[in-house]
C-alpha cells in the first residue's frame, strides 16, 4: 500500500522530486564554484620576481613583468617606438603612484620626438648613456640589472623603460604619493609651541627634522622591514652626539625583526623593546618634530615609519613622559608646577578610587572625624559596598572614556552629556551610588586627563582597578603594597642600557644634574649640559 | 615566549597573591555607614540595680566582678540629606552597658547594635566625681590596651553624673561630645578654665605614679562649662578639686599662663575696676637644695596693658596711677599662686610638675624624696614668690 502511494503522480510527489533536483543543482553549481576556485589557486601562486631573468627581447620582459603584475588593474604599460633610435619601447608604472605629467612630457613626449642629428640606431650598450645624455629630461634614473629590484620599484611609485634589445630595466624616479597636508598634532596639542605636526609620508617628516637641523651631521639611515610589505624606516641620529652604541643598537634591533608586514609602529615598538610584557612603554612615541629635535640634540635616537605620522624616541624614560613641548615655553616656575602637578595628577588617577575604598571600609580612623560623620550620612541607604560602587563607576567611566575615543566627533558631546550629567545625576539621585563616590570617579577622571601623555594615562587607567582590589581586600596595608610592587617593577625596567626610573634615582653622582628637568623645569640658563644618562659625545650644550 | 623558570615565577607570584587575599581576610573591611563611632564615652557608678522594665537590657553578664560600674557611648546618628534639614530626630544614638569589665561592657554594646563601637574617633571621655574618687586606674587599661583608642582622647570630671552630658540637650544642633570637644580647644581664652588633660598624659601620669589634674566639666540648660580642676594622687584616685582662682595660680607654677584678662578694684577709686590683660608672661621656676632644706622659688614678669579702666576720672597716663595697678595686680597674682601652691600641698599632691623640676634639677637629692614627695615632702616645702606686673600699653582715651 504504502509503496504504490509513493510512486503515484500525485502533488506532493512531484513536489519532493523537484525538490530532490533543485537541490542537486545547486550541489552541482557548488561543485563547480570549488574547481573554479582551484583552478585559481593553480594559475595564482605565490610570485617570487627574484626568479624571474631579464632578456634582451622587449617581449619576453612584458610578458614577465605582465606574469608578475598581472591581474591589478592599476598596473599600466604602454608600448611604442624610440624615433631617435628606432626601437620598440615600453613603460611601465602604477597608476596613482607615479608622476602622470612626467611621464608623458619628459618620458614618452621626449623619446617620441625625430633625432636632432639624423635617425641612426646605437649599439644595444650604448643605447642607456645616449637616452640618459641625449633624450630623457628626468633627474634622476638609473639601470637595474634584476628584476626583483625592478619590481620593487616600480611598486614603490618608479617607471620602468624598457627597450628592445637591451638587457637591463632603466628605472626612471617619478614617485608622487598623495598625501595629507601637514596639520597641527591632534594628540599633543599646545599652547605657544609650533603647531606642526609628522605626516604619513616618511620624506616630508624628514624634511620637518632637517628644516630645523640645518647640519650635515643628521644622520638619516634607511632600514627596510617587511618581508611582504617593503616598509620603509629611517633611523635618525645626531653624528657627534648620540653615543654610537646607542645609535648602532637600535639600528640592529629594527634589522632583526623579521616581520611579514608591520601593521602600524606599535608592533615595531613591541618587537624592539627591552620588557615586551611590562605595560609601561620604553619608547616615546611623538607627533610633534619639535619633541623630536629636541631628543636628537640630547643624544636620542629617532625611529620613523613611512605611513605612520608618528616618530619613535629611544630610549626613553618615565620622566620623558611626563614632559610636553609647553613646559620649556613656558616661565620656568609656572611650568615646574604644571609638570609637578602631573606626577601628582599620575598618582591620583591611579590611586584615588582605591585610597577611597580603604579608607571608608578599612581605615576610617584616617579620615577627620567631620569628614567620617558626613561621608558616612551620604552612604547611608547605598544598597551596594563601597568597592562594588566605586567598580561599576570606574567601568562607566571607562566605557565612556573609549566610546568618546572611537565615536565620530558629532556624537561625541552628546556621550558626555548622558554619561557625565544624566548617569552621574540620577544614580546619586536614585541612591545607587553616594555622592562622595562620584566626586571621586570624576575628580580621578580629570586627574587623569592632566598626564599630557595618552600611553601612560592608558597605563594609570589600566592599575587602577588592580589597585582597588587590593584596598577593598587588603586596606591601605593593601593599596601601599600595591605600590611598592609598581615601583618594584619599574626599577627593575631598561630602555636600550638606561634604568627606567633615571634621573629619578641616580646611578652616579655625576647623573645628579639630570633632576633639573625631571620634576621640575630649570630655568634655561641652567640647561647648559645634556642629560648625563644619555652618555652624550659632547656633553655641553650652551656656552655660559 | 615564556621560559620555564619565567612560568614558575608567573606561578609563584600568582599563588602569593591569591594566598594574600584568603589568608588575611577581611575581618577588618565594614563599610562607613555600618561603623559604630563612639564619640563619646562616660563612666558612672550603677545607681538602681533593680531592672527597668521586663528584661534586663543594659545588665552585662560577667563570670567575674560586680554589676558596679555603668559605660554609655555616644555614637553619631547618620541620617540623608533631607533629614538634615528638618531635623526632628536626636542626632546621636545612646547606649550603655553594666557591669565591671570595659571590655566585656563594651562588647555587650557591640552585641546589641549592628554597628559595633569602633574607638578611632573618640572624642572625649568623662568620669563621674564619684567614680574618680575610687580611682581609675584600673578602668583606663582597658583604654590603653584597645590598640583603636587615640591618645589624643579628652578627659573630664563631672560632678553629676557623667551619662547625662551626653544625653543632655544642647543648645547647638551637634553631637555632645564633638561639641565638647571643640568647646575645650577655646581653653585658651581664659585663664580660669582648667587645661584639659588627654589619655595620653593621664596614663603617663599613673605610669610614672605621679598626681595630675583633669578638667571638671558641668552641663546645665544645653551649656557646657569647664570651671573647676579635678586633682588626682598618684594612685590614680581624685583627692579634692580647684576652684577658679586656684587654677589661675597652678597655671602660673604650670608655667601655662599664656594670656587672660584680671581686675582689681581701681586704686584711684576702689568702687570701680582696673582690669589688667596679660599678653606676654614670662615665668621661672626653680629649686633650691641646701642641705636637707628645699624650697621653690617663683619669679614671674606678667607684661601686658591696661585693658579696661572704668574710672574715667583717671588719667591712664599717670605713671603714679600705673604703678599702683602694677602693684596691687601684683599682690592679686601672688595671693592666688600662694592659695593654689597651698592647696596642692593640702591635698597632698603635686599635680603642678614640680616633682619633676627637682628631679631635672637636683637629681640626688629626688632620688632620697621621690618615694615620700606627695606625702611628706612636698606638703613640707616653701616656695618664694615674687612676681613683678608690667603696664606696656595703658591705651589711650581722649
Amino acid at each position: 500500500m504504502d509503496d504504490n502511494k509513493e510512486n503515484s503522480p500525485t502533488v506532493e510527489n512531484i513536489a519532493a522530486k523537484l525538490k530532490n533536483f533543485k537541490s542537486l543543482i545547486t550541489h552541482v553549481r557548488d561543485v563547480e564554484d570549488e574547481a573554479e576556485v582551484v583552478a585559481r589557486s593553480l594559475s595564482e601562486q605565490y610570485v617570487y620576481p627574484e626568479t624571474y631573468q631579464l632578456e634582451a627581447s622587449l617581449a619576453s620582459n612584458l610578458k614577465h613583468l605582465q606574469e608578475i603584475l598581472s591581474d591589478s588593474y592599476d598596473f599600466h604599460f604602454r608600448e611604442f617606438i624610440i624615433a631617435a633610435l628606432n626601437r620598440q619601447a615600453a613603460v611601465v608604472f602604477i597608476e596613482g603612484m607615479s608622476n602622470q605629467e612626467l611621464i608623458n612630457r619628459q618620458i614618452i613626449g621626449k623619446l617620441l620626438l625625430p633625432s636632432a642629428t639624423g635617425q641612426g640606431d646605437k649599439p644595444d650598450n650604448e643605447v642607456f648613456g645616449y637616452l640618459k645624455n641625449a633624450l630623457l629630461a628626468v633627474a634622476s634614473l638609473s639601470m637595474e640589472d634584476v628584476m626583483g629590484e625592478a619590481v620593487k620599484r616600480v611598486l614603490a611609485g618608479d617607471t620602468l623603460l624598457l627597450i628592445d634589445g637591451v638587457t637591463g630595466i632603466i628605472v626612471i624616479e617619478s614617485r608622487k604619493m598623495e598625501a595629507r597636508a601637514i596639520s597641527e598634532p591632534e594628540t599633543e596639542t599646545n599652547i605657544r609651541g609650533s603647531r606642526d605636526g609628522f605626516v604619513e609620508s616618511i620624506q616630508t617628516n624628514i624634511t620637518l627634522l632637517r628644516r630645523r637641523l640645518k647640519n650635515p651631521n643628521l644622520i638619516t639611515k634607511k632600514v627596510t622591514i617587511g618581508v611582504r610589505s617593503e616598509t620603509d624606516f629611517a633611523v635618525v641620529y645626531f653624528r657627534g652626539i648620540a653615543h654610537p652604541r646607542l645609535a648602532y643598537e637600535v639600528e640592529q634591533r629594527l634589522r632583526k625583526i623579521k616581520i611579514d608586514v608591520p601593521n602600524g609602529i606599535g608592533v615595531i615598538q613591541g618587537l624592539m623593546e627591552d620588557h615586551p610584557y611590562s605595560p609601561f612603554p620604553t619608547l616615546l612615541a611623538t607627533e610633534r618634530p619639535d619633541k623630536v629635535v629636541a631628543g636628537l640634540v640630547e643624544g636620542k635616537v629617532a625611529i620613523m615609519m613611512d605611513g605612520i605620522p608618528f616618530i619613535l624616541l629611544a630610549p626613553a624614560t618615565l620622566s620623558d613622559f611626563f614632559q610636553t613641548s609647553d613646559d620649556y615655553n613656558e616661565k620656568w616656575v609656572v611650568a615646574s608646577i604644571i609638570r609637578l602637578s602631573r606626577y601628582v595628577s599620575a598618582v591620583f588617577a591611579m590611586a584615588t578610587p582605591a585610597i577611597f575604598v580603604a579608607i571608608t571600609t578599612f581605615n576610617p580612623g584616617l579620615l577627620p572625624m567631620l569628614l567620617t560623620v558626613t561621608v558616612a550620612n551620604t552612604r547611608l541607604g547605598i544598597p551596594f559596598p563601597a568597592f562594588i560602587e566605586a567598580l561599576v563607576m570606574i567601568i562607566l567611566l571607562e566605557i565612556l572614556q573609549e566610546a568618546g575615543v572611537r565615536l565620530p566627533k558629532t556624537i561625541g558631546p552628546a556621550v558626555s552629556i548622558v554619561g557625565g550629567l544624566v548617569v552621574g545625576e540620577a544614580t546619586v539621585r536614585a541612591g545607587l551610588v553616594s555622592a562622595p563616590m562620584v566626586i571621586v570617579i570624576a575628580f580621578t577622571a580629570i586627574a587623569s586627563f592632566n598626564i599630557a601623555n595618552y600611553r601612560l594615562n592608558l597605563i594609570v587607567r589600566l592599575f587602577r582597578i588592580p589597585l582597588m582590589l587590593l584596598g577593598a581586600t587588603l586596606g591601605m596595608f593593601g593599596v601601599m603594597m600595591g605600590f611598592l610592587v609598581m615601583i618594584a617593577h619599574l626599577s627593575m625596567l631598561e630602555s636600550f642600557g638606561v634604568p627606567y626610573l633615571t634621573p629619578m634615582i641616580q646611578k652616579n653622582s655625576q647623573q645628579l644634574s639630570d633632576i633639573k628637568d625631571t620634576f621640575v623645569v630649570a630655568p634655561p640658563s641652567f640647561m647648559d649640559e645634556r642629560p648625563q644618562y644619555l652618555t652624550p659625545e659632547d656633553a655641553k650644550r650652551q656656552e655660559k | 615566549m615564556l621560559k620555564k623558570g619565567h612560568l614558575h615565577t608567573v606561578i609563584l607570584a600568582g599563588v602569593i597573591f591569591l594566598m594574600s587575599f584568603m589568608v588575611t581576610g577581611c575581618w577588618d573591611r565594614k563599610e562607613i555607614e555600618n561603623r559604630g563611632f563612639v564619640l563619646g564615652g562616660a563612666i558612672d557608678k550603677v545607681i538602681t540595680p533593680a531592672p527597668k522594665g521586663e528584661y534586663d537590657l543594659p545588665h552585662v553578664t560577667q563570670e567575674a566582678g560586680e554589676r558596679k560600674y555603668k559605660v554609655t557611648v555616644e555614637m553619631p546618628r547618620f541620617k540623608k540629606g533631607e533629614e538634615n534639614v528638618t531635623g526632628g530626630k536626636e542626632n546621636h544614638y545612646i547606649f550603655s552597658g553594666e557591669g565591671e569589665s570595659m571590655f566585656q561592657i563594651v562588647r555587650a554594646i557591640g552585641a546589641k547594635t549592628y554597628f559595633s563601637p569602633f574607638f578611632e574617633d573618640l572624642q572625649v571621655l568623662i568620669f563621674s566625681e564619684a567614680v574618680a574618687r575610687e580611682g581609675i586606674k584600673d578602668l583606663l587599661d582597658f583604654g590603653l590596651r584597645n590598640p583603636t583608642m587615640r591618645r589624643g582622647v579628652k578627659v573630664f570630671v563631672t560632678p553629676g553624673r557623667a551619662e547625662d552630658i551626653l544625653k543632655g540637650k544642647m543648645q547647638v544642633a551637634e553631637i555632645n561630645s564633638i561639641f565638647i570637644a571643640k568647646t575645650s580647644q577655646n581653653v585658651k581664652m581664659t585663664p580660669r578654665f582648667a587645661t584639659v588633660t588627654s589619655l595620653g598624659e593621664v596614663a603617663q601620669a599613673i605610669r610614672a605614679k605621679r598626681s595630675f589634674g583633669v578638667a571638671e566639666i558641668v552641663m546645665e540648660n544645653g551649656d557646657v562649662k569647664l570651671t573647676k580642676g579635678a586633682i588626682f594622687n598618684a594612685e590614680g584616685k581624685m583627692v579634692g578639686e580647684l576652684d577658679e582662682w586656684e587654677i589661675v595660680g597652678g597655671k602660673i607654677i604650670r608655667r601655662v599662663l599664656k594670656e587672660g584678662a584680671f581686675s582689681i578694684p581701681n586704686p584711684a577709686n576702689p568702687e570701680k575696676l582696673a582690669v589688667f590683660e596679660v599678653v606676654e608672661p614670662r615665668i621661672k621656676v626653680n629649686s633650691h637644695v641646701d642641705g636637707d632644706k628645699l624650697w621653690f622659688t617663683l619669679e614671674a614678669e606678667l607684661a601686658g596693658h591696661l585693658g579696661e579702666n572704668t574710672e574715667t576720672e583717671q588719667k591712664a597716663l599717670d605713671p603714679v596711677f600705673l604703678m599702683a595697678v602694677e602693684r596691687a595686680m601684683a599682690d592679686e597674682f601672688t595671693r592666688m599662686v600662694q592659695v593654689a601652691y597651698h592647696k596642692h600641698q593640702e591635698l597632698r599632691a603635686d599635680a603642678l610638675g614640680l616633682g619633676s623640676l627637682v628631679y631635672r634639677q637636683h637629681p640626688e637629692y629626688w632620688n632620697m624624696v621621690k618615694d615620700r614627695w606627695d606625702e611628706e615632702v612636698f606638703p613640707q616645702t616653701p616656695i618664694d614668690v615674687n612676681i613683678k606686673v608690667i603696664i606696656r600699653r595703658p591705651g589711650m582715651i581722649s
